[in-house]
C-alpha cells in the first residue's frame, strides 16, 4: 500500500439551510423543553431579579420581555453538544425554525395544566408580564389574572405561564405587550363581608342588576351595621335586609324581590378586584 | 332552571328539590267510564322515601369553607361560610317538619324558602364541645336540655342508634348568635360558577349552595380561635329569635347537630384584598399604576452614565472573573422596564463572545453572556434534553448531507445516466452507498473527464489507498470498465446490476 502518497480530501461544505428535515423533525422532547426555557422555567430567580430591591414587598412590576435575551438564553441550550464549525452552521440556519417549533408550543404548557385543548398557534412575537409580591399571593391562590392589549376589555391576552415563585411572589407571563391588567378574587371564593374602617363597620352596596350591571359598586354606603347584640358581632339580618332595601330603593337598584340571591351580591365583600393601567 | 348563559357567576335563590327528603306514597287508579263499573282497577300504591343528609354530612359534599380551616388571618369583617357541591342540599329538608310543604307554597312568587342548615360561629370562650351521641338523644333529649326532637326515619334506616355529632348551647348564647327565623331565608342561596376559568374536576357542573353565617368572628392582635359549626336546625324553627315560641329559661341548654366544623384564628387586622391591591399601586387622575416599573432607583447623586443605565434596568454585579480577578459588570435579566427590539437569533461559540464592553466606562455587560450560559447549564442538567438535541443535530446533519449530495448527483449523473430521483434515492443505504461512492469517485468520474487522470473522479480527486485502480479488471469482485459501460447504458435498476455485475 503506498501510505507515502499524501491522500487528498474533498471537502464539500453542507450548506446550511433553515428548513427542518421533514424526515428528522424535531423532538417533542426538545421543543417542550426549549418551550419551557422560553417560559423561563428552571432559570434561577436571582437572574430574572438580580437585585432583591427591585422587588420590595407590595409591589406589583410589569416588565417588557427582552427576546434577545431569550434567544441568548435559548442558543446557550442548544450549544450541547455543538462539537464543530459544522454544528455551529447548522445550528445557526436551524435558529429560526426551532424557535417557530419551541414558540409554539409555549402556549400549550399552560394548555397542558389546565387540561384544555392544545393549539397550533404561531409564537407569540413579543412578550411581557409582571411580577407580584405581595401577601396577595399567598392569601388568595386562586387569583385571576387578565390582561388586555389595549385599555378596554376587548383584546385579552393569552396567559402564557402564572407560577407562584415564593410564598408572596407570582411571575406571569403574557403572548403580547398588555395597556390594562385585572388582578381579580377567585369568583367561587367570593367572601361575604362588612367594610372596617377606623373600627367602624360600613357597607358600600353593589347593584342587583335593575338598573346597572349585576354586581356594580354603586356609590351608596350603609354607614350603620345594625348589630343584634351588643357585641357588634351578630348582625341583625333583618334589619340590614329592610335597611339594604331602603338605601337600593332610593338608587332604583330594588327590583321585585330581593331574596337570598340579592342579598348575597351585595354582601360579597366589595371591590374585590384591582386593575391596573400600564404606562411603561 | 334555565340553561345558564355563558357568564361568571350567577347567584340563586335557592335550588329548592323536586322533593325533599322523607317517605312518600305514589298511588295510581285509573277510572274506567265503561259499561261495567264493578270491573274498575283497584288502586295501586307504592311507598318510597328519598335520604338525604341528615344526622351526619358527607365531608366530600364541602367544597369549601371560608375563612379557611386551621388558617389566621384578619377575617374580623367576614360572615363565615361555607360551600357545598351540591346545589340542593340545604333546602332538602323542612325545619318546620313534615306538616308543612313550604316548597309547593312557594312556587309562585320567590318567596322565603327556609334553609334547614345555619352557620353559627362561636368564639373560644363560648365553643361548646362536640359530643359523639346518637339520634336517640336528640329525640329525647335529658332534662334541662332541648332539641329538635326530631325523629329517626327508619325507613331509610335511621335509628335511635344512628350516630350523629352534637353540641349544647346555652340559651342565652343560642338567644344571642342563632340567626332569626326570618333570618335564615337570606343566608342561604345557590351559585353558578363558570368554570370555564379554573382548575375543574368532575364531580361538579358548576353549581354550588352556599350558607352564610350571620355573625362576625371575635377578633384579637394575637389570633382569636373561632369555630363555625353547620347546624341542622330541623324542628327548631320555633325556637329561633323571632319564632314562635323564643326560649324563655335561662338555664337550659339547646342541642343541635353539628354537621361540618372549622377552626380559625382571626387576627384583629383586616385582610383585604382591596388594601393589599392599594399598597400596590399609586392613582394616576382616576386610574391607578404600578408604583414603580421593574428597576433600581439610582442614588440622587449618581452621574448621568450610571442614571441612564440603571434606568435601562441595569444593575451593577460583582464580576468574579475567569482569571481570579473581581470587577464590577452590568447585568440585567430578561424583565425590562423598557421595549428592545428584537433580532434575530445567532449561534455562538461560547458565552464570552457575547461579552459586550463599553470603553468609555470601562465595564463588561455580562447580561446575555449569562443569559447563553444559563440556557447552557439548565441543558446539561437536563440529560434527556441534551440526549435528544444531540441525536436529532447529528441526524439532522447526516441527512442534510445526504440531501445536499444526492442533489450534486442528481444534477451531474443525469447527463450520462437516466437516473431518476428514486434510483439515486436507492443508493443512499450500506453496502450500495459504498459501492456508489466508489463507482462515483473512481469510474465515472473517468467517463465524465476521460482526459483527466484516473484520480480526478467525478468529486474531485480521490486518493487511492489500495493502489489497485489501474489494473481493476485483474481482481474478481471489482467492475471492469466494460461492466461499467453496460451498467450506464442499463436501463435496468442500477444498484441490482451493480450487484450483479460485482458478483459475476
Amino acid at each position: 500500500m503506498k501510505t507515502w502518497v499524501p491522500r487528498k480530501k474533498q471537502i464539500i461544505p453542507i450548506q446550511p439551510t433553515s428548513n427542518i428535515n421533514k424526515d428528522h423533525p424535531v423532538p417533542e422532547i426538545v421543543t417542550k423543553w426549549l418551550a419551557k426555557l422560553h417560559l423561563l422555567y428552571g432559570v434561577p430567580f436571582e437572574y430574572l431579579v438580580p437585585d432583591v430591591r427591585m422587588l420590595p414587598m407590595d409591589s406589583i412590576k410589569f416588565f417588557h420581555v427582552d427576546e434577545n435575551w431569550m434567544n441568548n438564553l435559548i442558543d446557550g441550550a442548544l450549544s450541547v453538544g455543538r462539537i464543530n464549525q459544522h454544528d455551529l452552521q447548522h445550528d445557526q440556519g436551524m435558529q429560526n425554525a426551532l424557535h417557530r417549533e419551541s414558540g409554539k408550543e409555549m402556549r400549550n404548557i399552560r394548555k397542558r395544566l389546565l387540561k384544555q385543548a392544545e393549539t397550533n398557534e404561531a409564537a407569540p412575537e413579543v412578550r411581557a408580564g409582571f411580577i407580584l409580591r405581595s401577601e396577595i399571593v399567598e392569601g388568595w391562590p386562586g387569583l385571576e389574572v387578565k390582561a388586555y392589549a389595549m385599555d378596554d376589555e376587548k383584546n385579552m391576552l393569552t396567559l402564557l405561564r402564572m407560577e407562584r415563585l415564593a410564598k408572596d411572589v407570582m411571575i406571569c407571563i403574557f403572548d403580547g405587550e398588555f395597556k390594562r391588567v385585572e388582578l381579580r378574587q377567585p369568583a367561587e371564593a367570593m367572601h361575604f363581608g362588612l367594610d372596617i374602617e377606623k373600627g367602624q363597620f360600613s357597607k358600600s352596596l353593589r347593584s342587583t342588576g335593575v338598573s346597572r350591571p349585576l354586581g356594580t359598586i354603586l356609590d351608596v354606603e350603609l354607614d350603620a351595621i345594625p348589630f343584634r347584640t351588643a357585641d357588634r358581632r351578630t348582625v341583625n339580618i333583618e334589619k340590614l335586609v329592610e335597611d339594604m332595601k331602603t338605601k337600593l330603593g332610593k338608587v332604583g337598584e330594588l327590583g321585585d324581590y330581593f331574596t337570598s340571591a340579592e342579598f348575597a351580591v351585595v354582601m360579597v365583600e366589595s371591590a374585590q378586584e384591582g386593575v391596573f393601567h400600564n404606562e411603561y | 332552571m334555565a340553561d345558564p348563559k355563558p357568564q361568571k357567576i350567577k347567584f340563586i335563590q335557592a335550588c329548592t328539590p323536586v322533593l325533599e327528603d322523607g317517605e312518600y306514597r305514589i298511588r295510581v287508579n285509573q277510572t274506567v267510564d265503561a259499561a261495567t263499573p264493578e270491573k274498575q282497577i283497584p288502586e295501586k300504591s307504592q311507598a318510597f322515601s328519598i335520604k338525604g343528609p341528615r344526622y351526619t354530612l358527607d365531608p366530600g359534599m364541602i367544597d369549601s369553607m371560608f375563612p379557611i380551616r386551621n388558617k389566621s388571618g384578619k377575617y374580623g369583617n367576614c360572615l363565615p361560610h361555607i360551600i357545598l357541591k351540591r346545589k340542593t342540599l340545604p333546602w332538602e329538608r323542612n325545619p318546620f317538619g313534615k306538616s308543612s310543604n313550604q316548597h309547593a307554597a312557594s312556587n309562585q312568587k320567590p318567596a322565603e324558602v327556609h334553609p334547614w342548615l345555619a352557620v353559627v360561629t362561636f368564639d373560644s370562650v363560648e365553643a361548646p364541645d362536640i359530643v359523639q351521641s346518637n339520634a336517640d338523644k336528640i329525640q329525647n333529649p335529658e332534662e334541662g336540655v332541648m332539641s329538635g326532637r326530631i325523629i329517626p326515619d327508619t325507613y331509610v334506616g335511621e335509628s335511635g342508634d344512628t350516630r350523629c355529632q352534637t353540641i349544647d348551647v346555652p340559651a342565652d348564647t343560642f338567644n344571642a348568635i342563632m340567626p332569626g327565623v326570618n333570618e335564615t331565608p337570606f343566608l342561604s342561596h345557590a351559585r353558578y360558577v363558570d368554570m370555564e376559568h379554573k382548575k375543574t374536576d368532575d364531580s361538579n357542573d358548576g353549581y354550588f349552595a352556599v350558607v352564610i353565617g350571620n355573625r362576625l368572628p371575635a377578633a384579637s392582635a394575637e389570633g382569636e380561635m373561632n369555630v363555625s359549626h353547620l347546624v341542622s336546625l330541623e324542628g327548631l324553627c320555633d325556637y329561633l329569635p323571632g319564632g314562635k315560641s323564643p326560649i324563655q329559661d335561662k338555664n337550659i341548654k339547646i342541642r343541635m347537630i353539628t354537621l361540618a366544623n372549622w377552626q380559625y384564628s382571626v387576627i384583629s387586622e383586616k385582610f383585604d384584598f382591596k388594601e393589599l391591591l392599594k399598597k400596590l399601586m399609586i392613582k394616576k387622575g382616576n386610574q391607578y399604576l404600578p408604583a414603580t416599573p421593574l428597576r433600581l432607583d439610582p442614588p440622587e447623586n449618581a452621574s448621568e452614565d450610571l442614571k441612564s443605565a440603571m434606568n435601562l434596568g441595569y444593575t451593577a454585579m460583582n464580576h468574579h472573573i475567569r482569571d481570579g480577578e473581581e470587577t464590577v459588570s452590568w447585568y440585567r435579566g430578561p424583565f425590562l422596564p423598557i421595549k428592545l427590539d428584537k433580532k434575530d437569533p445567532e449561534s455562538k461559540k461560547n458565552a464570552d463572545a457575547l461579552y459586550k464592553y463599553d470603553p468609555e466606562t470601562g465595564m463588561f455587560d455580562v447580561s446575555y453572556a449569562a443569559a447563553w450560559q444559563i440556557g447552557r447549564l439548565a441543558a446539561i442538567k437536563n440529560k434527556n434534553f441534551a440526549v435528544a438535541l444531540f441525536q436529532w443535530r447529528r441526524g439532522h446533519n447526516q441527512e442534510q448531507a445526504f440531501t445536499q449530495m444526492r442533489e450534486i448527483l442528481n444534477s451531474k449523473l443525469s447527463s450520462v445516466l437516466d437516473f431518476d430521483e428514486k434510483q439515486i434515492h436507492r443508493f443512499g443505504d450500506g453496502l450500495i452507498r459504498k459501492l456508489t461512492l466508489d463507482y462515483i469517485h473512481h469510474d465515472v468520474g473517468v467517463k465524465l473527464h476521460p482526459d483527466g487522470d484516473d484520480h480526478t473522479g467525478l468529486l474531485g480527486k480521490c486518493a487511492d489507498p489500495s493502489g489497485l485502480r489501474k489494473n481493476r479488471s485483474d481482481y474478481p469482485g471489482l467492475l471492469s470498465s466494460e461492466q461499467l459501460n453496460r451498467i450506464a447504458s442499463s436501463k435496468q435498476n442500477i444498484a441490482e446490476e451493480i450487484v450483479k455485475e460485482a458478483l459475476s
